[in-house]
């Protein structure tokens, strides 16, 4: 007859959900790159119901109307009208659909190929790996801005092809990051134990080693979202990504450069979205650095 | 006086409502000379115990105690100077795991000599050159074959035998009064486990030190100490001496773990297990702790907490003692169904 | 009078040798972590496999488990050949032997639930549906003394104990005819030894299963083994019953071994010892070996064990000695007949 076994009571031992999010918490820092990036979705989400004019919709009779606490602001446009007369609110407020857009398509195009070849590398290991990161190698060797000029040059401008082109300067970090991840786990036991039970390479690759490798590349993943957006303005700024009339920061950046002196509300509040943007995801992905960490969580 | 007298030790982690206690009023003592075994498993707070005595509970860690004495002063009111001064000099410990307590990047040559650099006399303080020839000495002191040669090696280097002698040889380097060594062979081959504790023993007969052996394993205790602490979830349970503890043990919970080792099980084909887990945070009993796993568990002892009474070098923590035929004496009576819990 | 069980696992000069770079310039080094053991277990019994570190008990584990094959010799399950075999074979003749690791934290998926972590062999290796498999998930843990309520619960949540029951109740999916515990009991307390190692047991008499016990806890083996083998680097230099390898123990290395152990001298074991022949002499010999392990790398010549041996000639550093019968054991040893 085997002893029953005395144990801790349920409400002792919460669900893994809750655990993170106790340890997210922690940080204030965190809770605010939160807010703000949910804040962002929110707009982004809402966009036509939240802005108060169409984003391309010209009035001829307001160019450059300053913003509403200066003089001769209006409560019409809050944050003044660019050389078109485009209300800059609202372009803002689009803009954030098209930035989130592309940190979204361009990290996940990036984050699904290179967990699969850092994986390949890491598990396979022989000529399969050296080929794989050799390659890696040489794309971390140019400067990731020149990089996605080239991608873009030679697949032409355009906000699809931007995102490509951002997908592609991001992917070497998270094939490094995935790669070492797996080659941490894969000497552990409860990878010989599923061996042993049977498992093939792609039951072993993918069920068994990439959940337990999934923190370092959430965090990289939400990092590499405020990169996607300051690579898309720059590609923006340099006419290389959305063209006119979208109203992506960059681009907006890049029309008003000329007014910086006469009205530099049409520079600096594109500039500040930017900011704003990366900041909070930045903010975010420290915290779940911080959250997810093994080690730090002793 | 003893050595070391420590009263109502009580070392308490995490918030002041909801505390995790690693450590509840243990007492205890050490003469110049004498080697006493500190004994528990894991949760027991043996180990919260020696690092309490030493001053490296870092906060949240909060310690207290009614009085703990080393050799007349007085330890809690230490300045973090004054703790420094004793600490490495008079009382030294060992860990566990060697290789990870001691430094990577540095060789052991340095290692040894930072010791001697801090509180070695004032020659060693002065010239490396002493400091060399005093750690080859030590060296040579703790049986490690080609000393000389092992001066300039890194620890990763070492083996885990090879290593645990480095770690001794630091903590003898300058004589300590005392020597609390934390499961020193825990991590160690049971052939070089004999040989580094034959060594422990050598060297504090040689040198006249204390030796406070805090370990899980009994037959390591019994072959080496001459007094035995046995813990229980931050409690002191047991004290005695070898063997008498382990012939006529007379708490329960000593009573089950030599119980339990498969020595005492030889013609058994199961093991003589205790049901049931150390209690953790928050499922502390109320009164004794051991009262849900203990085979003799009355209503008293889940209504009330036995005191740590007896001769001074004999106590036991438990309302109803075992006697020497190891049935509970005090006018215990077996209750005709147990309570649940 | 019973037949013998039958020979379920038989190896014949099993080896598994390893390169090892020791940098750029220099030449590779041959590591022998294996070095040529033979052994059987039988059906329903119990073999424990006794060494220190470097002993190639570990090689040993993962030759037997099928998850590397051996650099030469022969390893036969059931009689059929798994060191060569295709791995179409290997995948069919997994289910028959499954393994119990030592570190309790580290053998169990953090990621995966306690009802996915058991049913996972199910779902590889049989047609089950997800109920079947559920049901045979939920009858197993009962077996091993889990709560229903666990079955969603994940690992970290477990203290190492009930993460070893875990781990036995998963190796035990596939009603394996053989599980390889590979120190099953190091990591944990004392108390919760003992409850392990009567679940252990418990399931060995339920199921008949056998087991390849390895161990460097001769208190634990004593218990549980049917038969021993010693390991020293990579060879073994004793084999037989337990009752002989304990009692009367011919291998210097043995005797260092049952002599480094510390012992409780309870009048119990005082007893034991008086109805001995040599009346525990052998038991209570206060052999401390000279020395260290010598490094794999750099094996000394002969025999293996010379340099810590307190019985060794000079023959013994030129030759090897080889494992031969004496009596009721196996021994490598040139002095056996001289010593025992």
């Amino acid at each position: 007859m085997l002893e029953a076994v005395i144990e801790t009571p349920p409400e002792a031992a919460p669900g893994p959900l809750r655990e993170f999010w106790q340890s997210y918490s922690k940080s204030r820092g965190a809770l605010i790159g939160l807010a703000l990036v949910v804040a962002l979705i929110f707009l982004a989400l809402f966009a036509n119901a939240v802005a108060p004019h169409a984003p391309n919709e010209q009035y001829r009779d307001f160019t450059l109307v300053p913003p509403v606490w200066h003089e001769g602001g209006s409560w019409q446009f809050v944050l003044g009208t660019d050389p078109l007369g485009r209300d800059i609110l609202s372009r803002l407020i689009h803009g954030t659909r098209l930035s989130l857009l592309i940190g979204l398509i361009s990290v996940a195009i990036s984050l699904s190929l290179g967990v699969v070849l850092g994986l390949v590398a890491g598990y396979v290991r022989g000529w399969a790996e050296t080929a794989i990161m050799r390659l890696m190698d040489v794309m971390l060797a140019l400067p990731s801005l020149l990089l996605a000029i080239a991608v873009v040059a030679i697949l032409g401008p355009g906000l699809i092809n931007a995102m490509y082109a951002i997908a592609i300067v991001l992917l070497p970090h998270y094939v490094r990051l995935a790669r070492a991840a797996v080659i941490g786990e894969t000497g552990k036991e409860y990878v010989a134990s599923s061996r042993i039970a049977g498992a093939g390479p792609l039951r072993l690759m993918f069920a068994t080693i990439l959940p337990n490798c999934v923190a370092p590349l959430i965090v990289q993943a939400t990092l590499g979202f405020s990169s996607a957006i300051l690579d898309a303005a720059a590609l923006g700024f340099l006419g290389l990504g959305a063209q006119p009339p979208t109203p992506e920061w960059g681009s907006m950046l890049a029309d008003a450069l000329e007014f910086i002196q006469r009205a530099s509300w049409v520079v600096t509040f594109p500039g500040l979205a930017i900011l704003i943007t990366v900041l909070a995801f930045n903010l975010m992905g420290d915290g779940l650095r911080d959250a997810l960490d093994p080690k730090l969580k002793r | 006086m003893a050595l070391l007298e420590v009263e109502g030790l009580r070392v308490e982690f995490g918030s002041e409502a909801d505390p995790l206690i690693a450590v509840d009023g243990v007492d205890l003592s050490l003469d110049t000379g004498e080697i006493v075994g500190c004994v528990g498993e894991s949760g027991s707070g043996k180990s919260v115990t020696a690092l309490a005595l030493m001053g490296l509970v870092d906060f949240p860690g909060r310690v207290v105690a009614t009085r703990m004495h080393f050799a007349g002063r007085d330890l809690l009111g230490l300045s973090d100077a004054g703790r420094r001064a004793l600490v490495g000099k008079e009382i030294a410990m060992i860990f566990q795991d060697p290789l990870a307590s001691l430094n990577p990047c540095f060789s052991v040559a340095f290692q040894l000599g930072e010791t001697l650099r801090v509180h070695g006399t004032d020659e060693e303080r002065a010239s490396a050159r002493v400091r060399r020839t005093r750690a080859l000495e030590l060296l040579q002191q703790v049986e490690i074959p080609d000393a000389e040669a092992r001066l300039s090696a890194f620890p990763h280097q070492l083996s885990g035998g090879m290593a645990q002698r480095v770690m001794i040889a630091m903590a003898i380097a300058c004589n300590p009064r005392l020597l609390i060594a934390d499961e020193p062979t825990t991590a160690l081959d049971v052939t070089v486990q004999a040989q580094v504790l034959e060594l422990l023993v050598r060297l504090q007969r040689e040198r006249g030190m204390a030796l406070l052996l805090i370990t899980h394993d009994l037959a390591v205790v019994a072959e080496t100490v001459q007094r035995v602490i046995v813990m229980y979830a931050g409690q002191a349970v047991e004290t005695g001496p070898v063997p008498e503890i382990f012939e006529m043990p007379k708490h329960p919970y000593t009573q089950a773990l030599l119980a339990a080792l498969p020595e005492h099980n030889v013609d058994r084909a199961r093991l003589k297990a205790i049901p049931g887990v150390v209690p953790g945070q928050h499922d502390r009993p109320t009164a004794c702790l051991l009262s849900p796993r203990c085979d003799y568990a009355v209503a008293r002892c889940r209504r009330e907490a036995p005191a740590f009474a007896g001769p001074t070098q004999r106590k036991v923590r438990c309302h109803f003692p075992l006697d020497a035929a190891g049935r509970p004496t005090n006018g215990w009576q077996r209750e005709a169904e147990k309570i649940p819990a | 009078m019973n037949a013998a069980p039958a020979v379920l696992l038989e190896a014949r000069s099993l080896a598994r040798h390893y390169l090892v770079s020791r940098g750029m310039l220099r030449r590779k080094a041959l590591v022998r972590a294996l070095d040529g053991v033979s052994f059987v277990v039988r059906e329903g019994e119990t073999l424990a496999v006794v060494g220190e570190s470097g002993c190639g008990k570990s090689t040993l584990a993962r030759q037997v488990t099928m998850i590397e094959r051996p650099t030469s010799g022969e390893l036969r399950l059931y009689g059929e050949d798994v060191a060569h075999a295709a791995r179409s074979t290997l995948k069919r003749l997994r289910p028959q032997v499954q393994m119990v690791f030592q570190n309790p934290y580290a053998s169990l998926n953090p990621r995966k639930k306690v009802g996915t972590l058991l049913e996972e062999p199910l779902a590889i290796n049989t047609d089950l549906d997800s109920s079947a498999r559920r049901a045979a998930a939920r009858a197993m843990m009962a077996r091993v003394g889990l709560r229903p309520e666990h079955y969603r619960r994940y690992p970290h949540m477990f203290s190492g104990g009930q993460r070893q029951r875990i781990a036995v109740a998963r190796a035990l999916m596939l009603d394996p005819r053989l599980v390889v515990a590979d120190e099953p009991l190091s990591a944990l307390d004392v108390s919760i030894q003992a409850q392990v190692l009567n679940l252990l047991m418990d399931l060995q008499q339920a199921t008949g299963v056998a087991y390849l016990f390895i161990s460097h806890n001769l208190q634990v083996v004593r218990h549980i083994a049917d038969a021993v083998a010693v390991m020293y680097l990579g060879k073994i230099v004793e084999q037989g019953a337990k009752v002989t390898v304990f009692d009367r123990p011919m291998h210097p290395y043995t005797r260092a071994l049952l002599a480094s152990t510390p012992k409780l001298r309870s009048a119990a074991s005082r007893l034991a010892d008086a109805t001995q022949r040599d009346g525990g002499a052998s038991r209570r010999e206060r052999i401390t070996l000279k020395g260290e392990l010598p490094s794999p790398l750099n094996p000394p010549s002969g025999c293996t064990f010379h340099k810590r041996c307190p019985y060794a000639i000079e023959r013994c550093r030129v030759e090897v000695p080889v494992l031969r019968r004496l009596g009721e054991t196996q021994v490598a040893c040139h002095r056996a007949e001289e010593l025992a």
